[in-house]
């Protein structure tokens, strides 16, 4: 909503400037950008189910990139909106991963202790 | 509980007359009705516990998808809100995940670490009681080593003693010995002085004892009292198978019966006494020896032939019974007859 007022009064804002509006990339995009960055750097294309998230955001980012350029703007603020949501998402499965890795290596060393004293 | 009134309040006031909404339709996109579901998982997931914080954000996140529902129904706000608001659901329940594992780890480090420890405990109490077995075996070995070396010290004492009692036995058994062989010598030597003695003139055993004869022609010439010379070799020989022995010696002088008893009686005194006194000069000892003249009293012949005067005429050596004469202890009882 907040977009849509600062839409607004940009429109406003141009049109008393005797000005055609002009499509402005939000800050949502970068913002969204560097989610998907980071999606990746913790390696979700790596995972099955994080790497589908990670797709889907950056269709997501594609589409919404193409609707600030035909002037949809608000549309492209949902857009991007769903796509920080799944890069969000892919990021906390790609985690959830190495979390569960890390936890299964502390069991084993546990198991291996057991069974050398044993 | 929160969302579904939150819920309820919403469709009720679309409901009730879509005064928001100019073209109101109250059925809730796809995306709105996913939204819902996921976030009542999620609520009634162990993610309500471990990550409250992102499940309120999840609600929050619905909250505002109901909004945009409630405000224009089936928007494109509407469907992004409430697609967004299912991504959340979903990510509170990964982080539920995430938290867990966390946890897990953290129990598993700190289980290992007590393991270790404990192992460390284990094996240092292990390795105390080893020691001090160790120090046991130690102790019991140090007393064995000196029983050892105790019982070693006797059996060097004991067999020092046994080398002095069997040189001890050796010596013994040589004294023996040599004794034997002295006392066989003896023996050798009485004998063969008694085989001389024999030789010397006739042996006899008698009730009185041992009877050397010793004829007078062979000791004296006629009637005289002096040892011929050829007597004295005979006599050294009847000296030294004498000083074998010991006890006593009677030398008795005899004659026949001719001439005068008293002359007789004299005669065979002094011929006694004769050969008592060369005895003596051969070293037979005095005191054993008494020398005595029988005269004509004790004939052992006729004295009516030339040969039976001849054999009256003698010189009789007696070792009286008693004295120690060895092999030639006389058997005969001492009665006389």
């Amino acid at each position: 909503m907040r977009w849509l007022e600062t839409l607004a009064v940009a429109s406003v804002t141009s049109l008393a400037m005797g000005c055609a509006s002009s499509a402005t990339t939000p800050p949502e995009m970068s913002q969204t950008k560097s989610t998907v960055r980071a999606a990746e750097e913790v390696g979700a294309q790596n995972v099955p189910r994080a790497a589908l998230h990670l797709k889907m955001a950056r269709d997501q980012v594609a589409t919404a990139e193409q609707l600030i350029a035909d002037n949809e703007g608000e549309m492209a603020y949902w857009v991007l909106q769903r796509a920080e949501a799944d890069a969000e998402l892919a990021m906390a499965l790609a985690r959830e991963v190495s979390y569960r890795q890390e936890a299964m290596e502390a069991a084993q060393r546990i198991e291996r202790l057991k069974q050398e004293t044993d | 509980m929160r969302m579904m009134r939150t819920t309820a309040k919403w469709i009720a006031v679309a409901a009730a007359g879509g005064a928001l909404s100019a073209c109101a339709s109250s059925a809730p996109s796809e995306q709105l009705v996913e939204a819902r579901r996921t976030y009542d998982l999620a609520r009634t997931s162990k993610a309500a516990q471990l990550v409250p914080a992102e499940v309120l954000e999840a609600q929050q996140a619905l909250e505002r998808a109901e909004a945009a529902h409630a405000e224009d129904a089936n928007s494109f706000e509407e469907r992004s809100t409430a697609y967004v608001a299912q991504r959340k659901a979903q990510e509170a329940m990964v982080q539920a995940e995430i938290a867990e594992a966390r946890l897990n780890q953290e129990r598993w480090e700190r289980q290992y670490t007590e393991l270790q420890d404990e192992l460390r405990r284990r094996a240092r109490s292990e390795l105390e009681q080893t020691r001090m077995n160790l120090r046991d075996i130690e102790n019991q070995l140090g007393a064995v080593r000196q029983e050892l070396s105790d019982r070693s010290d006797t059996l060097g004492e004991r067999a020092q003693e046994l080398q002095r009692l069997e040189q001890e036995l050796e010596a013994r058994k040589a004294e023996l010995e040599q004794q034997r062989e002295a006392r066989q010598q003896a023996e050798q030597k009485y004998q063969a002085a008694m085989q001389s003695l024999q030789e010397l003139g006739t042996l006899k055993e008698e009730q009185r004892g041992l009877v050397l004869t010793l004829t007078g022609a062979v000791l004296f010439r006629t009637a005289q009292a002096d040892l011929l010379p050829i007597a004295e070799q005979k006599l050294n020989r009847v000296a030294e198978a004498l000083k074998m022995q010991e006890g006593t010696i009677v030398i008795e002088g005899h004659t026949d019966s001719r001439g005068a008893d008293e002359m007789n009686q004299r005669l065979s005194q002094e011929r006694a006494e004769s050969v008592r006194q060369y005895l003596i000069s051969q070293g037979v000892d005095p005191d054993r020896v008494r020398a005595v003249g029988r005269g004509e009293q004790q004939p052992i012949a006729t004295n009516d032939t030339a040969e039976g005067r001849a054999m009256n005429r003698r010189v009789e050596i007696v070792i009286p019974n008693g004295g120690s004469t060895p092999a030639l202890e006389p058997n005969a009882p001492s009665s006389m007859p």
